[in-house]
C-alpha cells in the first residue's frame, strides 16, 4: 500500500536532510541573520494572520518561499507574530516527485470511511520522519531569519500509538517554544482514528502567552474560556482543510476577552482545497480585522491591536456562578421539576 | 418535529394569524414579585384567548428572577430561574439556579434561558447538551447597552454553536434563529417579529465534539470553580 508515496518520501528524505533544508532557507536571507528583534509593546502590537496557499513545488528553496511570503510582508508591517492554519506542513507533500499523483492516490485511499484509520496510520508513519525534519528545520530558520513569532500550524504525527493533529510554536531566535495537538476533531479526523487532546497548554512568549487554537473549537466555548483562565490574551484559530464554520469566532473574542488569530487558506487544486477562507483577526471589543476587497494576491493580514488594558467589562456577561460550574462539571442532569418544586408551583 | 408558527411581540399585543408561539419582549427590567401573580394571570388570559404557547416576561419569584412557558391552556409547563444576573441585579442579591433544566412539552423539548443566560456560552451549551431542542429567551439590557450587532451576536452565537433553534427577546429586539437558516433578528418598533422554526436536537457530529469540549472543561474545572473570576455571593 502506498508504494507511490513510499518511494517519493524516500527520495526525498535523501534531499531533504536536515543540513539541506537549513543551508536552502537561510538563501532566503543573502544578508545573513542581521535583523534586529523588534521592540515590542503592548499598545499597538501588531499581529499576523498568513494567508497560506499550499503549492506544488520543485524544491526546497520553493517550499520556503512558500512560507516565507507571509513572513515577509509581516516584517513589513513590523509584526513581530505570524499565524498559520493547522495542517500547514502537509504543503510539504508538494515537494514529492509527481506530487499531484500521490496526492490524488492519498485522497482516494481516503475517501472511503472504511480502512481510513489504518489507511491514515500507514500514511503518516510513512511520511513522517520527512516532513517533520523538514518543517521545523525550515521554520527555525525562517523564525531565527525574520526574528519573527511563528505560530507554524504543523501536521499529522505518529506517537506512543496515537494519531495527533500537531501545531508547532517558535521562537524568535528559532527554538521550538512547544506544541500543541488538536482539542476538537473534525468529523473526518475522528473517522480518520486522531485521538484528541486534553489538554490545553499555552506558551509564554514577548506578546504573552498564547493558545494554539484550531477552526474546530470555533463553536465550542470551553477551549477559549480555558485559555482565557489561562492567562491567554492572544490564541491562534486558523482556518481548517476541512471547511470548519468560523463565524462563532467574533462571538468567542468578545465572551473571553481574546484576540483570535485566524489564518486563511487558499483554494488549491492540487491539494483538492476548493474554497478560499481568508485571514481575519477578532478583537475582544467585538471588532473584526479583514483584508480590504482590493489586497488580492495579499499573503498576510497585519492587525493592530492593544494587549495592554484589562479585559472589556461587560455588565450583562460579567457575573460567574462557581456554583454553576460546580454542577455543571459534577454531570449532574438538572431536573425540571425541581425547579419548579423549589418555586413553589 | 413539525415547524411552529414563532413571534416576538410587545407585551399583549394580538399574534399574527395562525401564530403558535409567542414571546413576550419588553423594555422593563422584570416584573417584581407583588405583581407577578397579576402577570401570569394576564399571560394565561392571552394563552387561552389566542390558543398559543407563551413565554411571558421575566418574573421574581421567592427573590429569584425567572422565566415560564405556558401552554395554550394557560397553564405553567415550564419554568426556569436566572443562572446567571447582569450586575445591576448583583446588587439586590437575588438567588441564582445553577443548572438550565431542558423539559418535554408537545412542541418538543424546551429550554428557557433567563435574562442574561442566553449570552452565557455555558449555559446555552448545558441545555443542548441536556437535549433541548428549542432555546427561548428574554433578555434586559439597558437602551444605551443594546445595539443590533449584540443581539446579533449574541443569538447567533448560541444558535450557532449549539445547533439548537432560538426564539427570544432582547429589550426591543426579536430573535427567531434556526440552525444553518437565515436569523430573523429586527426591532419590532414597526412590525411584530415572525417566523418559522423547526426544534431540532444538536446533530450527532456536534455532540462528539461537544463531549471533546466538556473533557477538556473538566480537566481545567478548577479554573471555573475555585475563583471563578470571583467569590459567591449568595
Amino acid at each position: 500500500m502506498f508504494s507511490a508515496l513510499r518511494a517519493s518520501v524516500f527520495a526525498m528524505s535523501l534531499l531533504s536532510t536536515d543540513n539541506r533544508v537549513r543551508l536552502q532557507t537561510r538563501q532566503l536571507f543573502p544578508d545573513g541573520f542581521a535583523n534586529e528583534l523588534p521592540f515590542v509593546s503592548p499598545v499597538g502590537t501588531r499581529l499576523t494572520a498568513a494567508h497560506f496557499t499550499p503549492r506544488c513545488c520543485r524544491d526546497l528553496r520553493a517550499a520556503a518561499a512558500l512560507f516565507d511570503a507571509p513572513l515577509r510582508e509581516a516584517a513589513a508591517q513590523g509584526s513581530p507574530f505570524v499565524a498559520f492554519p493547522e495542517l500547514s506542513g502537509l504543503a510539504l507533500l508538494g515537494l514529492l516527485p509527481r506530487c499531484e499523483r500521490v496526492l490524488a492516490s492519498l485522497r482516494r485511499r481516503f475517501s472511503a470511511e472504511a480502512g481510513r484509520a489504518g489507511a491514515a496510520r500507514e500514511a503518516v508513519q510513512i511520511a513522517q520522519g520527512f516532513l517533520s525534519e523538514t518543517f521545523l528545520n525550515m521554520f527555525s530558520v525562517l523564525a531565527r531569519g525574520h526574528r519573527m513569532l511563528i505560530a507554524a500550524g504543523g501536521f499529522y504525527v505518529w506517537e506512543e500509538g496515537a494519531l495527533r493533529n500537531r501545531q508547532y510554536l517558535f521562537a524568535e531566535n528559532g527554538d521550538l517554544l512547544g506544541y500543541q495537538d488538536k482539542m476538537i476533531l473534525s468529523d473526518f479526523e475522528r473517522a480518520m482514528g486522531v485521538v484528541p487532546c486534553g489538554k490545553l497548554e499555552p506558551m509564554e512568549t514577548r506578546i504573552g502567552r498564547i493558545a494554539l487554537l484550531t477552526a474546530s473549537c470555533a463553536r465550542h466555548y470551553e477551549p477559549f474560556a480555558v485559555a482565557s483562565g489561562l492567562g491567554c490574551r492572544v490564541a491562534t484559530v486558523g482556518a481548517s482543510p476541512f471547511g470548519e464554520d468560523l463565524s462563532p469566532l467574533a462571538a468567542r473574542a468578545r465572551e473571553q476577552a481574546l484576540v483570535l488569530v485566524s489564518a486563511g487558506l487558499g483554494a488549491s487544486a492540487p491539494f483538492f482545497l476548493s474554497e478560499e477562507s481568508a485571514p481575519r483577526v477578532f478583537l475582544p471589543q467585538g471588532g473584526v480585522r479583514s483584508l480590504p476587497a482590493d489586497a488580492e494576491g495579499a499573503a498576510a493580514l497585519t492587525a493592530r491591536v492593544d494587549l495592554s488594558g484589562a479585559p472589556l467589562f461587560d455588565h450583562y456577561t460579567a457575573d460567574r456562578n462557581p456554583a454553576f460550574f460546580a454542577s455543571l462539571l459534577a454531570g449532574d442532569a438538572p431536573d425540571a421539576d425541581a425547579v419548579l418544586v423549589e418555586m413553589g408551583k | 418535529m413539525e415547524p411552529i408558527r414563532a413571534a416576538v411581540l410587545p407585551a399583549d399585543t394580538p399574534p399574527p394569524a395562525g401564530t403558535q408561539l409567542v414571546v413576550f419582549a419588553d423594555g422593563k427590567a422584570y416584573t417584581p414579585e407583588a405583581l407577578a401573580q397579576q402577570l401570569l394571570a394576564r399571560a394565561a388570559r392571552y394563552a387561552r384567548r389566542h390558543r398559543v404557547w407563551l413565554v411571558p416576561q421575566r418574573f421574581l419569584a421567592e427573590n429569584r428572577l425567572c422565566l415560564c412557558l405556558l401552554s395554550p391552556e394557560g397553564a405553567v409547563c415550564g419554568a426556569q430561574t436566572a443562572t446567571h444576573l447582569n450586575i445591576d441585579y448583583r446588587a439586590y442579591h437575588f438567588r441564582r439556579a445553577n443548572a438550565v433544566a431542558p423539559f418535554d412539552t408537545p412542541i418538543g423539548r424546551v429550554a428557557l434561558l433567563v435574562d442574561v443566560d442566553i449570552a452565557m456560552p455555558h449555559a446555552v451549551r448545558q441545555a443542548a447538551r441536556n437535549g433541548a431542542e428549542l432555546l427561548l429567551s428574554s433578555c434586559f439590557i439597558q437602551p444605551f447597552d443594546l445595539y443590533e450587532d449584540r443581539v446579533r451576536q449574541t443569538a447567533m452565537g448560541a444558535v450557532q454553536a449549539n445547533g439548537v433553534p432560538l426564539v427570544g427577546s432582547m429589550s426591543g429586539y426579536g430573535m427567531i434563529c434556526q440552525p444553518g437558516g437565515e436569523p430573523l433578528i429586527s426591532a419590532f418598533e414597526d412590525s411584530p417579529v415572525a417566523g418559522e422554526v423547526t426544534p431540532v436536537p444538536a446533530d450527532g457530529s456536534l455532540r462528539a465534539s461537544m463531549e471533546e469540549a466538556q473533557a477538556l472543561l473538566r480537566a481545567y474545572g478548577r479554573l471555573f470553580t475555585e475563583n471563578g473570576g470571583e467569590a459567591e455571593y449568595v
